[in-house]
């Protein structure tokens, strides 16, 4: 009835270890990216490409899918606890979309050469990234950036000048405000600078998300962070939200083009969300700087395999 | 959470358990009635999807599990949009017409990628 009679075995068998293989290594990552904090697209792209015998349209079109739909699951949360605010991911978002609808539309002309390569960097990058995140969060003091008397004034001598647009901007949509963190109780004020430049270098960010299937919320937070000046915990939560528009715009170009297969991208999905499910548990018992370290290596080393591949 | 933000909430999750809800069961049975052509699936992953005029776009490997597990995916897709058709309401209601234009554009644009406008 279902169609197993008459099957070329190998094939059939192979087609269902494939989207099996799929599931755990996605279940996997799903756990080592809640435990480690790091995103699941961006493990699942490169890693993918490095395991499976899938051209990189489908796997790049099942990565958008597995950020989008786990920024839709945690977006509830991060809404009822007031991590992440609204406000200013919409207009980021914006400029966001317009980046990864253009980035997907460049992505899914570029040769598979030129996308493998940027892979491979961008792999090596989010290792770097996540070793320098882990050094500083070691070297800072637990409360810093949120209960010293330096971090009121920071955000306070930086805030909105009143005469430059930016600020006028912030000051007008009401960027600005006091961010309670649930897990202690303390309080920072912020204000959002720098929002122009903020939504000038989304579209970038919006580009390589889309060009390379990524959520992007590595470049997201950064920018959040260092240019906008929002407590870190709030970047992450409103980049959760930016992700949820920019993954959208991005997958309807990949599905239009026909890179969307519902038996990659469905057990991708699933085993991330499972996997999320399970990260969540295992929070307080797992050591976030051994898989920390180990995702260093293997991103790493799908990294250099990657590149090896491009070049080879 | 503050009022305003429950609706957007709802609608997040509500999509998200619906579509997953006939995407998983959907992409169960093409995957069983796919097995006779595993080997032209299998084919199709190894080739880039844009000017393959061999993947298939909505129905070729089946029927209605085939057309259901698709329009699961473009439903989960959809459901950000719809997340901003609340945001929307939500600005126009409070009259702050700066952010609700933001988020008609952001539908506007989410809309014209979706019919292939853009």
């Amino acid at each position: 009835m279902l169609g197993i009679e008459g099957l070329a075995p190998t094939a059939a068998a192979e087609l269902y270890l494939t989207m099996a293989a799929l599931l755990v290594l996605c279940l996997f990552v799903g756990m080592a990216a809640v435990v480690a904090g790091v995103g699941g697209g961006v493990m699942f792209v490169p890693l993918t490409t490095a395991l499976f015998a899938i051209h990189v349209d489908f796997i790049r079109g099942a990565g958008l899918m597995v950020a989008l739909v786990g920024a839709i699951a945690a977006a509830p949360a991060l809404l009822r606890k007031r991590l992440g605010h609204p406000g200013i991911s919409i207009p980021l978002a914006l400029s966001g979309s317009v980046g990864s609808i253009v980035g997907a539309r460049i992505g899914l002309v570029v040769p598979e050469r030129g996308i493998l390569i940027a892979l491979g960097v961008l792999m090596i990058g989010v290792a770097l990234q996540t070793v320098v995140q882990a050094q500083i969060a070691r070297r800072r003091p637990t409360q810093e950036d949120s209960t010293s008397p330096a971090a009121h004034t920071v955000h306070a001598d930086a805030g909105p000048a009143p005469r430059r647009l930016s600020a006028r901007l912030a000051q007008a949509w009401g960027l600005y405000g006091v961010f309670e963190d649930p897990a202690d109780g303390s309080q920072v004020r912020w204000e959002a600078r720098r929002l122009i430049p903020a939504v000038v270098l989304f579209v970038g960010v919006g580009a390589i998300g889309g060009m390379l299937g990524v959520g992007a919320g590595w470049a997201n937070v950064p920018v959040l962070v260092t240019v906008m000046g929002l407590p870190v915990k709030m970047a992450a939560a409103t980049s959760g939200l930016i992700i949820l528009a920019n993954s959208s715009a991005a997958s309807w170009v990949y599905l239009r083009n026909g890179a969307m297969d519902p038996l990659i991208v469905v057990p991708a999905v699933s085993g991330m969300i499972a996997g999320t499910q399970i990260g969540a548990r295992l929070l307080g018992r797992a050591s976030p700087g051994a898989v920390r370290a180990l995702i260093v290596v293997v991103l790493s080393v799908a990294g250099i395999r990657t590149l090896w591949g491009a070049f080879g | 959470m503050s009022g305003q933000w429950r609706g957007l909430a709802v609608v997040l999750r509500i999509g998200l358990i619906v579509a997953a809800g006939i995407a998983i069961p959907a992409a169960i049975v093409v995957a069983l009635r796919s097995a006779p052509a595993a080997a032209e699936v299998l084919a199709t992953w190894r080739q880039a999807a844009v000017g393959n005029q061999e993947i298939p776009r909505l129905t070729p490997r089946g029927e209605v599990a085939e057309i259901a597990s698709r329009t699961a995916i473009a439903a989960l897709i959809a459901i950000p949009g719809a997340g901003y058709a609340t945001i929307c309401i939500m600005f126009v209601r409070r009259r702050r017409i700066a952010y609700a234009t933001m988020a008609v554009l952001q539908l506007l644009l989410l809309l014209s990628v979706a019919v292939g406008a853009v």
